[in-house]
């Protein structure tokens, strides 16, 4: 019973493309049009992604459901324009938003194509801006090629700030959520949300994709930036965190990033750092204290089911992507037997020598290979992957790409493992934590 | 000449680009493998499409995973890298397409595929968003085969022998389409030779001339090698539209009948008016109970072969409705011919009227949408809850199709008048306002 993945590939880079980024950051910016400077069979890409997100958040996040999304236009590249530019078409489609939505600012999200062709796109906003008399703005990377997914949407969030945001007097109290995380209704703004409630904090701003561009003036009156993430090492992570020290600088507006509340022990370091950093401790120690007595009291309810369990652990992602030390610690503050770990063939030897030191660190299980493998899954329980496994008779736990916010995704990986154990013997499957 | 521009909002567009349509087409060759030269996004979503009907696809479709610097620089070292398995153990075929920025570096992804001495036909070609959407890029895909099989002109081919062409699993619901369309000929005694891009194996492609006949299913799919494979070969086709319907289905066989008479017609048509009968006495029955099928408006979204096939069956044997509207979800509607006909009121190109689309939608109070995760999702978010949704196309999100139904023929007429019988009746259990259900 040999362990093989579904989908597994050995990852060169991460090439995702900028123009969806854009479209994440505007998608609900009542008042912008944005405008992709591509082929039009692109844009389907951003409306796929917006019908997927739809139906997540049916299940999850209904109030997102109801935000409209704003227009989302295409150039429609061609051949002809692969040939002699697309600088004219681009002008008539930014003409075109104009006059039929009004809108109060333009943003074009740029395609490889118009990279490759060396369409100078900023300079046809910044023209079309003075012809039009609204802001028309062009990001600067291009699909995949000079920045990705991130880039597209740092670089609007950017834009906007510099552009509409103004000073304002502070107001005590408040808040303003930069990043996404699964938007404004989704887990992790909730249970940031509920976090705040232990210091009487309310969010007044979720920025950049739920603020519209006439409230984007005054969005400087929060008296803190919290910025949302998983993983700090995570380099586009960081690119937040440059952009919550640009806000600082302009606004006078402090930020917590250097730490994100994702899994119990990181939830109770950011809510003692955020305590410190605004002035109440005391509180800090007790929304700590209530965590600590709701997260045991979980744990004990989940111990009843998975002590004495057996688990392999299958392991293929990326060292800046994953957290295993959470994961690891709930199994063993459950009393899980991890008989040991397997890596998917889809490292790069350093990535692979990289997340081994940080498995090892955290446990002295074995790492797997060949018959050793074979043996320690017929002798689990139950597997916990991070891809999902070709195989009918193997019970999987499938591990949270984008756990939750607070130990959400401890909360989640409890409850699965319980499913799975739970499973009668003949059924193997997947359970999503 | 500048062509019409065509600016409208994408909310209402679903097709996906000719990367994904070349993809479905090799995808539908079970021992073919297929590189994607591009970037992981753009092959993700591609395959992304086609792995509700193929789910082990990523195990022999791959990405060269290019960037920045192969754009630059160019892409051999990437196509090396990715082809090299391929030189061990070749695959039947291999098929390498281009997405846009690639396919405009312009590397001769052919010859160094040739020089790495990968002994299997290789078809090569461009197939990003600049060719267009699905349909173009399995015709593209379709075109690029045709010319590595160097295929001779048969002077006698198998009489009663048979080509289905213009047939993908890229369509939603196709595998079960295609299973209903080769019993139905197989019950009138033809024989199915092949189903170029649907289930046929590589190296029965070179078999193609065997058959007297090509038959086009989904014409803006399948039209372009039928035209070629007569130019080539000789070889004679015909377009008779889709079976949609047991009135669809006599239409469909008498059709095909009048250019390549078949053994056993009869055994057909008794099986036809079979269903039609079984079909008439059981929904008589039922309606004393529940009323008549009736929507006050329909609106079918779908690529154009299906779409306008399914409106036609609807509203002529189906149900009756007060206004039907057919979204064509395509940009190549263009090659094919709208049907005329006093059932069909109103025809948007999802391609081009984006915004009417989306304002016809949200104006739905009640009625009956078969299409997508599109068409549904615009819907809800204008809150038009009491809309029945069937879906016919992909994105499919709400509903999971785990039995082998199809939509085509006769169990595709049983089938999907089951599906809005029973749909009519939930809303009524759900509770559904008696004036929206109508």
């Amino acid at each position: 019973m040999a362990i093989k993945a579904k989908r597994i590939m050995k990852r060169r880079n991460s090439c995702s493309c900028s123009m969806p980024g854009v479209w994440r950051a505007l998608c609900y910016v009542e008042g912008a049009v944005v405008i992709f400077h591509s082929p039009r069979a692109c844009a389907h890409i951003a409306r796929r992604m917006d019908i997927n997100s739809y139906y997540r958040n049916i299940r999850d996040a209904y109030g997102e459901c109801e935000l409209k999304s704003v227009p989302l236009l295409s150039s429609d590249l061609e051949e002809d324009e692969a040939v002699f530019g697309g600088e004219n078409r681009l002008r008539r489609a930014i003409r075109y938003a104009a006059e039929k939505y009004h809108p109060k600012a333009i943003f074009i999200a740029n395609s490889c194509v118009s990279g490759v062709i060396g369409d100078d796109t900023e300079a046809v906003a910044a023209e079309m801006e003075e012809e039009l008399g609204i802001v028309v703005a062009a990001v600067s990377a291009h699909g995949y090629l000079d920045g990705e997914y991130f880039a597209g949407y740092i670089d609007t969030a950017r834009m906007l700030i510099d552009r509409f945001m103004q000073p304002q007097p502070k107001q005590p109290g408040t808040v303003m959520l930069l990043g996404d995380c699964g938007g404004v209704y989704g887990e992790y703004v909730q249970q940031i949300k509920r976090l705040l409630q232990y210091f009487s904090l309310r969010v007044t701003a979720h920025f950049p994709s739920f603020i519209p561009i006439d409230q984007l003036a005054s969005a400087p009156s929060a008296s803190l930036t919290i910025v949302l993430g998983r993983y700090k090492a995570d380099e586009r992570q960081q690119e937040l965190v440059k952009l919550a020290e640009h806000i600082k600088d302009r606004f006078a507006i402090p930020y917590l990033g250097d730490i994100y509340p994702v899994g119990f022990e990181q939830t109770k370091q950011w809510l003692q750092r955020l305590g410190a950093m605004i002035g109440r401790p005391e509180q800090a120690a007790r929304a700590i204290a209530a965590e600590e007595q709701a997260f045991a009291a979980a744990v004990e309810q989940a111990r009843k089911v998975l002590a004495g369990k057996k688990i392999v652990y299958c392991v293929g992602r990326l060292a800046q992507y994953f957290q295993p030390e959470i994961d690891l610690a709930l199994l063993k503050r459950l009393g899980i037997q991890l008989l040991g770990i397997q890596l998917f063939d889809c490292y790069p030897d350093t990535e692979r020598q990289l997340l081994l030191q940080r498995l090892q660190a955290c446990t002295t299980a074995p790492v797997l290979a060949g018959v050793g493998a074979e043996m320690a899954l017929r002798d689990a329980n139950f597997v916990l992957t991070t891809h999902e496994l070709l195989s009918a008779e193997i019970k999987q736990v499938y591990t949270l790409f984008l756990p939750g916010a607070g130990w959400q995704g401890e909360r989640d990986l409890m409850r699965a493992m319980t499913r799975i154990v739970c499973r009668q013997t003949s059924r193997g499957g997947l359970v999503y934590a | 000449m500048l062509r019409p521009d065509n600016f409208s909002d994408v909310c209402s567009h679903a097709d996906c680009c000719a990367l994904a349509g070349a993809a479905a087409f090799f995808a539908g060759i079970p021992d073919a493998a297929v590189v994607v030269n591009g970037p992981l996004w753009c092959y993700f979503y591609a395959m992304r499409h086609l792995e509700d009907s193929l789910p082990l696809l990523s195990q022999r479709m791959h990405c060269t995973q290019l960037d920045n610097e192969s754009i630059v620089f160019g892409s051999e070292e990437y196509l090396r890298e990715t082809l090299q398995p391929y030189v061990q153990e070749p695959p039947a075929l291999l098929c390498i397409e281009s997405n846009c920025s690639a396919s405009l570096i312009g590397d001769d992804t052919a010859g160094i595929a040739r020089d790495m001495g990968i002994h299997c036909p290789v078809v090569v070609f461009d197939s990003g968003g600049l060719t267009g959407g699905f349909a173009e890029g399995y015709v593209k895909a379709s075109l690029a085969v045709l010319d590595t099989l160097s295929l001779q002109p048969n002077p006698h081919p198998e009489p009663q022998w048979v080509n289905l062409l213009g047939l993908t699993t890229g369509y939603y619901n196709g595998v079960n389409d295609r299973r209903e369309l080769v019993r139905l000929l197989q019950l009138a005694g033809y024989t199915v030779n092949t189903c170029p891009g649907d289930g046929t194996f590589a190296g029965m492609l070179s078999d193609i001339p065997r058959a007297a006949l090509n038959i086009v299913v989904h014409e803006e799919l399948g039209l372009a090698m039928a035209q070629a494979l007569k130019d080539r070969l000789g070889m004679p086709f015909i377009v008779p539209g889709i079976p949609y319907g047991t009135a669809g289905t006599k239409r469909w066989f008498e059709a095909i009948q009048a250019v390549l008479p078949a053994p056993s017609m009869p055994a057909a048509l008794s099986e036809i008016e079979r269903v039609r009968n079984g079909l008439l006495l059981r929904i008589n029955d039922f309606k004393m109970t529940w009323d008549e099928l009736w929507f006050d408006e329909v609106v079918i979204a779908a690529p154009p072969s299906t779409a306008f096939g399914l409106a036609e069956a609807l509203r002529t044997e189906w149900a009756d409705t007060g206004h039907l509207t057919v979204i064509v979800q395509q940009a190549a509607a263009g090659s094919v011919q709208q049907p005329t006909g006093s059932w069909l009121d109103t025809v948007y190109s999802a391609a081009v009227d984006g915004e009417n689309i989306q304002r016809h939608l949200a104006q739905m109070k009640s009625g009956l949408v078969m299409g997508s995760s599109n068409e549904s999702s615009l819907l809800r978010r204008a809150g038009c809850r009491a809309v029945q949704l069937f879906p016919v196309a992909f994105p499919v999100e709400e509903r999971i199709l785990l039995t082998d139904a199809p939509f085509m023929g006769l169990r595709g007429a049983q089938y999907i008048q089951e599906c809005l019988w029973n749909e009519k009746i939930g809303q009524i259990f759900r509770g559904v306002p008696r004036e929206e259900q109508e």
